[in-house]
């Protein structure tokens, strides 16, 4: 006989049950990565009595999390792209206020290229050229604190990359535990819900620091980054380590739990903007803004050697440069030191190389793989010549010794103001040319131009005297001929006379030793401002420096368009895994009325049942 | 589409936050007076506003190079004005000293006035700027140019360099000349050659004013000038060749070659000129020779022919004095043109800049009133929709 009783406890329990998972989405509206839970009812097998079939109640057969793997994946893979545009935002943000904030370099390049000019207007005035040395001595600090804030961001990215890869493994090991615990609650007949809830949300987390591929496996879910390197499998999961660059101790790479370099194969996240950052935007930024102090010193070092000072010396150099380094890779079995200069400023690049020796020849390539071709033999008399720079290889090297190249990394850091007399400065031409007072021909000095400031002859006095109209004299001796019209060339310098000389005429080239009003050296200083000294003599240094703030700021500019795309990519999915998994409290409300009503309706049938057996019983007694 | 309530409070919270951002962004662009808070905002116009501010600085620079060379300049051209008027007083009294009625007391009166012009004009040769450099010796700035040595023979220390200022990308202008050109190679005689009298003459003739009558008939040489009797002359060239000859009578020209020379007085046999060309003397000893004309007591035609010599090259001062104060009253001329110039393209210059770099004030201040007005509808409706629950209806 159909149990009435039965039946109305059973629907009794199935409502309670409903009222409790109701009850669980309700109480759990605001947790993180919570799917929410459907008590499934099932009727029970009926019995049959008779021709017919009478029905035995309602069973609960599960608990079913609301949960679609497609759309979980989708919340993850954008998770992680959008971490990596929010990070990659971030730091391209604060590098832009970096370069355009008040430290702005063409400020101080144009402040000091003015006190070049006025120092210029007055040679003889003490005090202007004192001020041209603070002026330098500011554009010096300038390159400094720039190339010392760049410095401090890079000391801090590689900080958080070794604190992110600590983050993953520790996210790494706990999705492992978890699937552990998932295929021990599984293989016991139970529906873990919670774990797996946690589960996900574990590789959301991890999500957000690398981008990870994930398998499913039997109950557990294998996690992959980069280019399928193993982090978690099944219950086991696999460390990566964070340790120093080969070449450069300061340098954080990441390397697997085998042991190989990973850094180039991890993309996504934040991990992945923080590599992408240091590699394609803070190191080339750094060497770029070293690439303009070395083309700036080089270049005013160059004409300031062309001058003479007020002491009667032939300038020297005003600011002095580190060079470029050479870094050893830890594992050079060998004794090889290479030493690195700029032998042509030109051709610098703002690239960093390393260059490799297999045993028998040297070979270099930039960092980002591409080769470079190398001429010379290494030696000091003939050194490797690339991109503008010469190397020199001092000791042996064994096969598969390596070396980092990096020209400009540091040398605005480096740059530092050599002078601190403000009689050094050289702004006076070191010749002067004078015609004497009795010359009867029409020639007159057009100019006196220095062609080889290292000509040892250079300050020597010479005096010319023409023995015709076509013939000359040096201090009294030899025979030289003259055409009118072209320059006479002696000594390092070049005397260009205007006009026809006459027989017994006479001139004198000599070392402008009381010239201190001359002021042709700082006029020339003065143009170096825009003189092209980069990419074979197109670029001044001012203008390579305004290539990289442009450059930043396009990034910059890039950066945060893709941040608002991402975001709202981001927030598509979110939205759609939500609306599969998420809570929603009219709905469970009004489910509660109805598990309530199932209830009341189903307590209204054990009554019921009550009242037929009273029924029963009475009608028996009698 | 079944939204959960955690997304649709997201939804409405992520609006209200970005329009606050927006609202924040706008409020700092209003308070800084700048559209661009860095690069990145427009990259392409940042670089353009970094290119222009370093073109506006270059120009203020030049701007003021102008100045300061105008300064000097000024200097320069009011001690050529002063040397000038020192110049036409030694002409004046050079003139009226030789008139023949002059007794030997006005002679010398007229020597101790040009003692005191000589020495006024040793001073203004030597005059400085500002800075205590010399005006007029070159580039030895630290050097006194003119220096007195025996009797009144100055000698040039300084240098024959011109200190240049860059006025502008491409124009440099002298802010100074070397006092060799101005004071020491003055041309001597009139300019292309100067006529002599050979100080054994026995006549009175007195050389008159000379000059080069036929560019292209005239070749620079030296000749001399022979009377072979008192009214006959003989040109001989520096070989001793005969080029031309004449007859005088007392007083006329003497022409031959282009050249012609005005004679006055009578010639000697054996009475020789001496034709000089391209010589030149310095105005120290033109006004030193003047000086010891007039201390000599005679005034007979020696002294004619020495005061009309010297005269002859005082005119040529005037005139090297003039061209100088041409050549820098020029000079002045291209400064202001430059400044003029510099002023206008700064004006240019700043207007771009701040095209391209400050906020559009009246825009920025209705976005910020419509950016407010969407935040506040944003609030209202999420307290709104939050309000709707089934909860306040079951009970």
């Amino acid at each position: 006989m159909a149990d009435l009783l039965g039946t109305g406890i059973s629907g009794l329990l199935a409502s309670r049950v409903a009222l409790d998972t109701t009850g669980h989405n309700i109480a759990n509206l605001n947790t993180e990565g919570y799917s929410r839970q459907t008590a499934e009812f099932a009727a029970r097998a009926p019995q049959q009595v008779g021709n017919y079939f009478v029905g035995q109640g309602v069973d609960v057969v599960g608990v079913q999390r609301a949960y679609s793997q497609y759309l979980t994946a989708s919340l993850w893979s954008n998770t992680s792209s959008q971490q990596r545009a929010s990070t990659f935002s971030d730091l391209t943000g604060s590098l832009n206020d970096l370069l355009g904030g008040s430290n702005n370099l063409q400020t101080s390049l144009d402040a000091f290229y003015g006190a070049v000019q006025d120092a210029s207007n007055d040679p003889t005035s003490t005090p202007t050229r004192q001020a041209l040395l603070g002026k330098a001595q500011s554009l010096a600090s300038t390159f400094n604190s720039l190339a010392q804030q760049l410095d401090q961001q890079s000391k801090q990215v590689n900080g958080r990359i070794a604190d992110t890869v600590n983050d993953i493994n520790g996210l790494a090991g706990n999705i492992a535990s978890l699937n552990k615990q998932i295929e021990r609650e599984v293989s016991a007949g139970h529906a873990p819900s919670d774990l797996l809830d946690k589960r996900d949300q574990l590789i959301k987390q991890l999500s957000s620091d690398v981008q990870v591929t994930t398998s499913v496996q039997g109950n557990s879910i294998n996690v992959f980054a980069g280019n399928g390197q193993t982090l978690v499998s099944g219950g086991k999961s696999y460390a990566l380590s964070a340790t120093a660059n080969p070449y450069d101790a300061t340098r954080t790479e990441i390397y697997s739990s085998s042991g190989s370099m990973i850094s180039g194969q991890l993309q996504g996240g934040s991990l992945g903007a923080l590599l992408d950052y240091r590699g394609s935007v803070l190191e080339p930024a750094q060497n770029q803004l070293g690439r303009t102090a070395t083309a700036f010193a080089t270049a005013f070092n160059a004409q300031h050697r062309q001058g003479m000072d007020l002491n009667g010396q032939l300038g020297s150099d005003v600011f002095a440069l580190p060079p470029p380094r050479a870094l050893p890779a830890t594992s050079n079995a060998g004794s090889a030191d290479i030493a690195v200069q700029v032998g042509d400023v030109s051709a610098l690049t703002a690239s960093d190389y390393t260059l490799r020796y297999d045993g028998s020849a040297w070979s270099m390539t930039t960092t980002g793989g591409k080769a470079v071709a190398l001429s010379g033999s290494g030696t000091a008399a003939d050194p490797f010549v690339a991109d503008g720079l010469s190397f020199t290889v001092a000791g042996t090297a064994a096969a598969g010794d390596s070396f980092q190249i990096r020209p400009t990394r540091d040398t605005a850091g480096g740059l530092a103001l050599q002078i601190d007399d403000p009689t050094e400065l050289a702004l006076a031409a070191p010749v002067k040319a004078s015609a004497a007072s009795g010359n009867g021909g029409t020639a007159s000095i057009g100019g006196v131009s220095v062609s080889d400031v290292a000509d040892p002859n250079l300050l020597a006095s010479a005096q010319i005297t023409f023995t015709s109209a076509t013939t000359y004299q040096v201090n009294g001796t030899g025979s030289y001929t003259f055409t009118p019209g072209s320059n006479i060339d002696l000594n390092g310098w070049s005397l260009q006379l205007d006009g026809a000389p006459a027989t017994g005429d006479s001139f004198t080239v000599q070392a402008n030793s009381d010239g201190v009003g001359d002021n042709s050296n700082g006029l020339a200083l003065g143009r170096v401002a825009d003189l092209g000294v980069l990419d074979g003599g197109l670029t001044s240094a001012g203008a390579a420096y305004g290539q990289l703030v442009s450059n930043t700021g396009t990034i910059g500019a890039q950066a945060k368009v893709n941040l608002d795309a991402q975001t709202s990519l981001y927030n598509q999915a979110a939205q759609s895994q939500s609306s599969v998994a998420g809570v929603n409290l009219e709905e469970e409300g009004a489910n509660l009325v109805r598990y309530q009503q199932s209830y009341q309706a189903a307590a209204q049938v054990i009554a019921t049942a009550n009242t037929i057996f009273d029924t029963l019983m009475s009608a028996v007694r009698g | 589409m079944r939204i959960s309530t955690v997304w649709m409070q997201q939804r409405s919270i992520n609006e209200i936050l970005d329009r606050q951002s927006a609202m924040s962004d706008t409020q700092l662009q209003l308070s800084s007076g700048k559209r661009m808070l860095n690069a990145s905002d427009d990259p392409v116009a940042a670089s353009q506003v970094l290119n222009l501010d370093h073109v506006e600085a270059a120009n203020q620079q030049y701007m003021r190079n102008a100045d300061s060379a105008s300064n000097r300049l000024s200097l320069e051209e009011s001690s050529l004005t002063q040397f000038g008027n020192l110049l036409q007083r030694v002409h004046t009294l050079a003139l009226e000293g030789a008139n023949g009625s002059q007794t030997p007391d006005d002679r010398a009166a007229v020597a101790k006035e040009l003692r005191q012009i000589y020495s006024q004009m040793v001073q203004v040769g030597n005059a400085k700027d500002a800075q205590g450099d010399a005006l007029f010796a070159g580039n030895a700035a630290k050097t006194v140019p003119f220096v007195q040595g025996a009797g009144f023979s100055v000698s040039y220390q300084g240098d024959d360099g011109q200190r240049m200022v860059a006025a502008a990308p491409s124009i440099q202008v002298a802010t100074g000349d070397p006092g060799s050109g101005i004071f020491m190679n003055v041309p001597a005689g009139n300019g292309r050659f100067a006529v002599d009298v050979d100080a054994a003459n026995t006549g009175s003739v007195v050389v008159g004013a000379s000059s080069v009558t036929d560019s292209g008939a005239y070749a620079a040489a030296d000749y001399d000038v022979v009377f072979t009797a008192a009214d006959t002359w003989e040109a001989r060239d520096g070989g001793g060749n005969v080029v031309a000859s004449g007859s005088y009578d007392g007083s006329g020209a003497v022409a031959f070659g282009g050249m012609q020379v005005q004679l006055d007085g009578d010639a000697a046999t054996g009475d020789t000129l001496h034709i000089r060309a391209g010589a030149s003397q310095d105005i120290f000893s033109t006004v030193g020779n003047l000086i010891d004309a007039f201390e000599q007591p005679d005034s007979g035609a020696a002294f004619n022919n020495q005061v009309n010599r010297q005269l002859e090259s005082v005119d040529q001062s005037i005139q090297r004095v003039l061209e100088t104060r041409a050549k820098v009253g020029a000079r002045l001329n291209t400064l202001d043109q430059q400044k003029d110039a510099g002023g206008d393209l700064s004006v240019l210059n700043k207007g771009a800049i701040s095209k391209l770099q400050d906020v559009d004030t009246a825009s920025a201040i209705s976005q910020l009133n419509l950016q407010s007005v969407a935040l506040q509808a944003a609030q209202q409706t999420y307290v709104k929709i939050q309000g709707m629950t089934l909860f306040d209806y079951l009970r």
